[in-house]
């Protein structure tokens, strides 16, 4: 199976209701939003906050019921799958969280948190076989020596140690889809890189596919494969990581580029203002989201959705201008 | 003269736990209209260096030694009284979270002119609005929005807004500790311009806290590294990213991907920062230090002068200068 | 971190423990009913031991004063009434415990279940809560008595089923709360079952709310016991507190004057919720300091 996952148009609504006489709203979190993942690579999705990412993430995961659209898993269909069907599914799609202060259960300890997913799965045939398959997963991240955590409860561990231990509660399971939601944004510096080598090595070892979710673009570049921007729900770039950091063609990813700050004061960059702010993503703009805020944005602008086209090898943008520019 | 000087300042925090030295001799110096970064990981001490600044520790800290000068005057001696007259009128800090910490049941305007008279016992009211409407302008936010209540502005203008705030009775020197943390990609760009801006026009010296080398490369003149409740490193900017002369910060350096140029390998260090409570008697990083040696875990270096302007505590720092040179 | 030291299980929950108690030592008052809640039930426990005489025989005369042999006097069956207090004590804790148990585990089911679900389930839960919450305490407690019989069971099965909604409506709260934490989401990404995600995940965190609740409410039914024996509608033939008051009260131990029949139950009574609400009140401080403001999760 070269596709370990395929989205297609997957869009994710959720209702804003403005009291008991007014219409509800849409919120478009996830709009038409398409992409795949081949086995073992490693594909990421930038943005700001509001632009979709994390509903891309949990929705692809069926932890939300997509609103339309469709969702292949190596291969098979799981769109509309529900959720007592799912399981056989789950096993093999997981989720790294954010926070690893709050993504594990305060009052297990690192044993119980790691039976979990043995015990949902029945993956083990003994209490012998359940504490090698702990001992060993608790080695695969590093954490030494395993027998020193296994009676730990979450606050005893540092942020590191915790987010090892919620990515050994995915690794136990084998999966062959890891998606990994801002992992290292609320770690250190130095544990950050620690984490981030951690997972790309067991990537290359274990391997599996992984959906990166960021609003860091510099660290994107570095894990990363591939990378689509996102903005109000849809994707406006996608490609190579080359072709996106450093040949970007959508005026939203030149702003965000030309918006990192980079480590080295003697460094020039480009510089590329737009105006405004991010607009309420319950009221998205007409025609292509970004226009009230790009420099060139005209009429077609204003009126036509834009689409991703192929510009390069493995370069998409949905900007009609992107050869203007 | 530099315009604040801290000398090997300590403070310690009392808990349940034990008395935790959270900072245990820090230097610094800050120049008029210059931007010094202090910059370490969490629970370095970065955030006491600020409050402890204002005489703001909780109730539970205390300043145990050393000295805060400030415009010639001793801070760490004078009573809360006397601060009162020189917190946010010769100092003023923008403190991390602020932009959240705004009252959601008052309007903006209203609570910068409550920051402005607050410290202006005899200001009139209506002076005291004006004086908003030209700190809004200021910093870039349209006056007519003091009407509005927090939750109708944006992470940027909120943060805009606290700028406002601290800058109402004009002090010379406004601490920032992370001002950027939670604002986005453009948002922290449009920040330190604004930041730039201010600096350009009022003169104004700041002091910015952050965890982020790549945001202290766009803003700051001089940069101070902190670990472990000590300064290890402080020197010019340039010289800080083209010559690192201290381990810990070549570890920093090398644990920031960069958007441009090539993609190097990131490197880190393993293990953890020492536990406060019980400090060690050596260096600080000594048992995570790719540079140690035994002289490391007897004695502390002490913070010296390595080149000029350019002070690092490392009895290895020529080492370390050349490893990164060759590296990069 | 403690690198040095790999802390087992039991050592684990040793180290709690004695943290728990070194917090709750802090509060004199939770203390004093510490104090006076172990007092009380070691004296019911020890009751057969160190009652003088059997709670039911006739051993003296009747409406004795106090004396020698009857340290509290008798009552008008010459029954001794220093016995009947001991023997006394043990009813009035049972139905206090049990009512307290049914209380908090209906409540506690109702609010974890009406919490985690949503949507129709919890309106109809919450719902039927309500009604329950509106109607009056004593009189329905009354009613029901009444209509079931005289039967200690009965009264505890009365108070059950009335203070179970306000229980429920704190445990719903709580549940909600912690629904929305990462790790709930955390677990149903790992394919964890409804059933397990509630007894497992979440309930443990209900546990010292639970806890504190059990205590109040002991204290609430040795009251609300004393108070409907007291009107008539407890057992007669069942010795407690409650009934030693109705008893006293029905033969006229007020207008005699005999204090040494009426004061120390009443007296008992008082103390045993003194004592309970003092511990609960020290419990909810330290074990729920979130529900507090402070922060910090239990």
């Amino acid at each position: 199976m070269e596709e370990t996952l395929v989205v297609q148009d997957l869009e994710k609504r959720f209702p804003v209701s403005r009291g008991f006489f007014r219409k509800t709203l849409w919120l478009r979190a996830v709009d038409r939003v398409s992409f795949t993942i081949k086995r073992d690579e490693m594909v990421g999705l930038a943005g700001e906050s509001g632009c979709g990412k994390t509903t891309t993430g949990r929705t692809v995961l069926k932890l939300f019921e997509p609103s339309g659209g469709r969702i292949l898993f190596q291969g098979s269909d799981i769109t509309n799958l529900k959720p007592s069907d799912m399981k056989q599914y789950r096993r093999h799609m997981q989720m790294v969280f954010q926070d690893p202060y709050r993504s594990l259960n305060p009052r297990k300890n690192v044993m119980n948190i790691l039976s979990l997913p043995i015990n949902t799965y029945n993956l083990a045939n003994s209490r012998s076989e359940k504490l090698e398959m702990i001992m060993n997963v608790l080695d695969q991240v590093r954490l030494h020596p395993p027998e020193r955590y296994l009676y730990k409860y979450p606050h005893e561990l540092s942020g590191g140690e915790r987010q090892r231990v919620a990515l050994a509660r995915v690794l136990v399971l084998s999966p062959k889809l890891i998606v990994a939601d801002e992992p290292v944004s609320m770690l250190d510096a130095l544990v950050r890189i620690s984490m981030l080598d951690l997972l790309l090595d067991l990537k290359k070892k274990t391997g599996f596919a992984c959906l990166f979710i960021t609003h860091d673009l510099a660290l994107a570049r570095y894990t990363c494969d591939r990378i689509g921007i996102m903005y109000l729900g849809r994707i406006v770039e996608m490609g190579s990581k080359d072709a996106v950091i450093t040949h970007p063609a959508h005026p939203y990813t030149k702003a965000l580029i030309s918006a990192v700050p980079v480590p080295n004061p003697s460094a020039r960059k480009v510089q590329f203002n737009v105006k405004g702010d991010l607009p309420s993503p319950i009221d998205t703009p007409s025609g292509c989201p970004f226009h009230p805020r790009c420099p060139y944005a005209d009429d077609r602008c204003r009126e036509e959705e834009q689409q991703l086209v192929r510009i390069d090898a493995d370069h998409y943008v949905a900007c009609y201008k992107h050869n203007l520019i | 003269m530099a315009l604040m000087e801290i000398r090997q300042l300590k403070a310690c925090y009392f808990t349940p736990e034990g008395t935790v030295q959270a900072i245990d001799g820090v230097n610094l110096k800050l120049e008029k209209s210059h931007a010094l970064g202090l910059v370490g990981e969490s629970g370095c001490g970065k955030t006491t260096v600020a409050l402890a600044s204002m005489k703001l520790l909780p109730s539970n800290a205390r300043i145990t030694g050393g000295d805060i000068i400030l415009d010639g005057e001793n801070l760490v001696t004078k009573t809360d009284k006397e601060m009162n007259k020189i917190r946010w009128k010769k100092i003023s800090l923008v403190f991390q979270g602020a932009m959240n910490a705004l009252n959601p049941v008052f309007k903006v305007g209203d609570q910068i002119v409550e920051a402005i008279m607050t410290h202006n016992k005899n200001m009139a009211k209506s002076k005291a609005v004006e004086r908003t409407r030209e700190l809004l302008e200021l910093v870039g936010v349209d006056p007519s929005r003091a009407q509005d209540y927090p939750y109708e502005f944006s992470g940027g203008m909120k943060q805009r807004a606290v700028i406002a705030m601290a800058l109402a009775c004009d002090p010379d020197v406004l601490v920032a500790d992370e001002p950027t943390t939670a604002l986005d990609v453009i948002t922290q760009s449009r920040i330190l311009a604004l930041i730039r801006e201010l600096q350009a026009k009022l003169g104004l010296s700041l002091v910015v806290i952050t965890h982020d080398l790549s945001l202290t490369a766009e803003i700051c003149s001089e940069i101070a590294i902190m670990y472990a409740g000590k300064i290890v490193e402080f020197g010019k900017t340039s010289e800080i990213y083209s010559e690192p002369m201290h381990p810990y910060t070549n570890a920093l350096l090398s644990a920031f991907p960069s958007i441009l140029g090539p993609i190097r390998k990131m490197e880190t260090l393993a293990g953890f920062p020492p536990d406060l409570r019980n400090p060690p008697s050596g260096c600080r990083l000594f048992p995570r230090c790719p540079y140690a040696e035994d002289r490391c875990k007897e004695k502390e270096p002490d913070f010296e002068e390595a080149t000029r302007g350019h002070f690092v505590a490392c009895y290895n720092w020529g080492q370390v200068k050349q490893s990164w040179k060759k590296h990069s | 971190m403690d690198e040095n030291h790999t802390l087992s299980r039991t050592e684990h929950f040793r180290e709690e423990v004695s943290a728990f108690w070194k917090s709750y030592r802090r509060s004199k008052l939770g203390l004093a009913g510490l104090v006076l809640f172990v007092f009380i039930v070691a004296v019911a426990l020890a009751a057969p031991f160190i009652a003088p005489y059997d709670p039911f025989a006739s051993v003296g005369p009747p409406f004795g004063a106090p004396s020698m042999s009857h340290i509290l006097g008798t009552n008008d069956a010459g029954q001794d009434i220093f016995s009947e207090l001991l023997y006394g004590a043990r009813t009035s804790l049972l139905v206090g415990i049990s009512a307290a148990l049914i209380v908090s585990a209906l409540g506690t089911m109702v609010g974890l279940v009406a919490a985690y679900f949503g949507g129709i389930i919890e309106n109809t839960l919450m719902r039927i809560t309500d009604i329950f919450l509106l109607v009056p305490d004593l009189p329905f407690i009354m009613i029901l008595a009444l209509y079931l019989g005289p039967s200690v069971w009965n009264i505890v099965l009365a108070i059950g089923l009335l203070w179970w909604s306000g229980i429920a409506r704190v445990i719903r709260s709580v549940v909600l709360t912690i629904k929305e934490e990462p790790f709930i989401e955390a677990a149903k990404a790992v394919g964890a079952s409804d059933r397990h995600i509630m007894l497992s995940e979440i309930l443990p965190h209900t546990i010292p709310v639970i806890l504190v609740g059990v205590i109040r409410f002991t204290g609430f039914g040795v009251l609300y016991e004393a108070g409907l024996s007291f009107l008539g509608l407890g057992d007669p033939t069942v010795n407690s507190w409650g009934t030693m008051l109705h008893f006293a009260q029905a033969d006229g131990a007020f207008l005699r004057g005999m204090w040494w029949w009426f004061f120390p139950p009443g007296l008992c009574i008082s103390l045993t919720i003194i004592s309970f609400t003092l511990i609960s009140f020290s419990l909810d401080r330290i074990l729920n300091p979130k529900m507090r403001g402070t922060g910090r999760a239990g």
